[in-house]
């Protein structure tokens, strides 16, 4: 098991002029101790106009910076909106690369296509293109990476010829992973040899199905890239505190303010039918997680409470197949600095070490490539 | 945290609240298009919190009911309630019975049409002073009626001498469905600046939907009080 931290960056109002900076420079001091303390990866997702639930459009840039302070950690790109209007892929493919150098080789390349009208009605994307533009930007871009030139005809981008530069500092390139947020996209990762990088919360039991038929079909798969990244990455909240009463409560006011946020978007599907957003991906997801306990009790798979509760509840992930689990530490601002310091602090201390011996998540399998 | 409605509530709750259900046999259709940020809050209560982007619901439908033929339009405000996605009810306009039952809140007498145009499909929607909007659905096409989703509406009843905020379930048995993209809504020229059919026009579409079948609105009723975090 390994353990990330995962950035949506939720800025509160009201928006001073120094609120975004502060909330960064928050989020770039939780990154250099989580480095120090032994965290294996940092996450950082790209959303657009999802005012007070993220401002973090740009995060190519503040995981550039948060590789500059840090000597360790890796650097999720979670994840790269595969969508001709947010995005370019020859663009993303050299500012992965670039990203991959100047880190070390520490990056993790996430992909997926958005889930939120807000996003794609601003961006004036259709909906009903942006899984087949993401399908055909998964595969084109480990071959920009890995070809010394690349042309492409396609039917939604094509190139003539080029050598598409920098190159990846890891070979043959940055491991690959999909954004799951609607159920049956974690088979698409699995069809296409990619990580599965969960975004929803759910129960143990519902995990453990889709985790099984995910580690199924990725034997029979035919990878995008050079490797099969076979893992699986969840997101989940922390708050670990002495005090397990404290603890959970206070988990539960950041996992609260973070759904009831979460809540205000407009998904994809709610207010656009179609087959290429069958379901609402994240929102129920969380909003089950919100009130899936009953009254004074804690959900059960969140990592809030006393080190020993979040043990328990790791191991429980654990056993499901989950192999590295990130943590979502704060949501606009709800828990004082210190105290998500302290957190992490402690939850280095007494939980990390329990899982130390553990294998450690499983290394990309080398199918080919150069 | 979230922005909140300002629409004060008290004395919007009609004086004979008819909960309904409404259960029309016949055809509808809804429009979800964004809508200013300002004009949502302003038609949304306290209690309700607004999306992002703000958006506006226009069903109008026509059929059989068990009092008689119906048509009715209802124009609400994309919002969260409880936690959850409704439509507040800001206007409708009824023709052909003495009520709107579940909707019944500021519903005014009038008249609604639908009708083909060629390939596209046209509603206009008429109260007592004259037309109040108009809304062109482009080429629909065919779709399964299972990809389109309903959600609640939030209307305003009497409770113990004060108004207060109901919801009503909408549940449809759809037998088609077509589907339009760029659908608006446009309000009639000369329209007070206050009416919600002008302060809530479209400003980018988003889908709209036409569908055969039965369409089952309400009961409204008022939901227990619920504590959030």
């Amino acid at each position: 098991m390994k353990f990330g931290i995962f950035y949506e960056i939720s800025v509160p109002r009201p928006w001073g002029p120094t609120t975004e900076y502060e909330v960064y420079q928050n989020c770039l001091e939780q990154v250099k101790l989580a480095d120090e303390l032994g965290f294996d990866q940092v996450w950082a997702v790209e959303h657009h106009f999802l005012e007070e639930y993220s401002h973090c459009s740009a995060p190519e840039v503040f995981l550039t910076a948060c590789a500059m302070v840090t000597k360790n950690i890796r650097i999720g790109r979670g994840i790269v909106v595969c969508v001709p209007e947010f995005n370019n892929p020859i663009k993303a493919a050299e500012v992965a690369a670039t990203m991959d150098i100047v880190s070390g080789g520490r990056l993790e390349f996430g992909t997926g296509r958005s889930a939120t009208w807000t996003e794609l009605g601003g961006m004036s994307a259709d909906p009903d293109e942006t899984k087949k533009t993401w399908d055909e930007w998964v595969r084109i871009i480990p071959k920009m990476w890995t070809e010394e030139r690349f042309g492409y005809q396609g039917r939604a981008f094509s190139m003539p010829q080029r050598a598409v530069l920098p190159k990846p500092l890891q070979k043959p390139h940055p491991p690959m992973w999909v954004a799951v947020t609607s159920p049956g996209t974690e088979l698409d990762a699995a069809d296409r040899g990619m990580g599965s990088l969960g975004l929803t919360f759910g129960g143990f039991a519902e995990q453990e199905q889709k985790i099984a038929e995910y580690r199924r079909r990725i034997k029979y798969c035919n990878p995008v890239g050079s490797f099969v990244n076979e893992q699986v990455n969840t997101v989940n909240f922390l708050f670990c505190h002495e005090d397990n009463e404290y603890g959970a409560k206070t988990g539960q006011r950041l996992a609260g303010t973070f759904n009831y946020l979460a809540e205000q978007l407009l998904a994809a599907r709610q207010a656009y039918p179609t087959r290429s957003y069958p379901n609402l991906g994240l929102l129920p997801a969380l909003r089950r997680e919100a009130t899936s306990a009953p009254e004074g009790q804690i959900p059960e798979g969140l990592c809030i409470g006393n080190p020993d509760r979040i043990i328990e509840v790791i191991k429980k992930w654990e056993s499901v197949g989950v192999d590295r689990i990130n943590f979502l530490l704060n949501a606009i601002e709800t828990v004082p600095q210190e105290e998500v310091l302290a957190s992490l602090r402690l939850f280095a201390k007494e939980v990390m070490p329990k899982f130390a011996e553990k294998p450690a998540a499983k290394a990309p399998a080398a199918v080919g490539g150069n | 945290m979230p922005d909140r409605g300002t629409l004060a509530i008290d004395g919007l709750a009609p004086a004979e609240f008819d909960a309904g259900p409404l259960e029309l046999r016949g055809r509808w259709l809804q429009l979800t298009f964004e809508v200013d940020r300002d004009a949502a809050l302003r038609w949304l209560p306290a209690d309700v919190t607004r999306p992002i982007p703000c958006y506006a619901r226009l069903l109008v439908a026509e059929g059989e009911t068990a009092a008689g033929p119906l048509r009715f339009a209802a124009l609400g405000v994309g919002g969260r309630f409880r936690m959850m996605p409704r439509n507040v009810l800001a206007a409708a306009v009824v023709e052909g019975a003495g009520r709107l039952p579940a909707l019944a809140g500021p519903a005014e007498p009038g008249e609604v049409r639908i009708e083909r145009e060629g390939d596209d499909v046209t509603v206009r929607i008429a109260g007592t002073s004259g037309p109040l909007a108009e809304a062109r659905l482009p080429a629909p096409y065919a779709i399964d009626p299972a990809m389109l989703r309903w959600d609640g509406w939030v209307v305003y009843a009497p409770e113990g001498g004060k108004t207060v905020l109901a919801e009503a379930p909408v549940s449809v048995d759809a037998a088609a469905a077509r589907l339009a993209k760029g659908a608006a809504m446009t309000p009639a020229a000369g329209l007070d600046r206050g009416s919600p059919w002008r302060q809530l026009r479209t400003l980018l579409p988003i889908s709209a939907c036409i569908v055969e079948g039965t369409l089952r609105v309400g009961p409204a009723a008022v939901p227990a009080p619920m504590l959030l975090g």
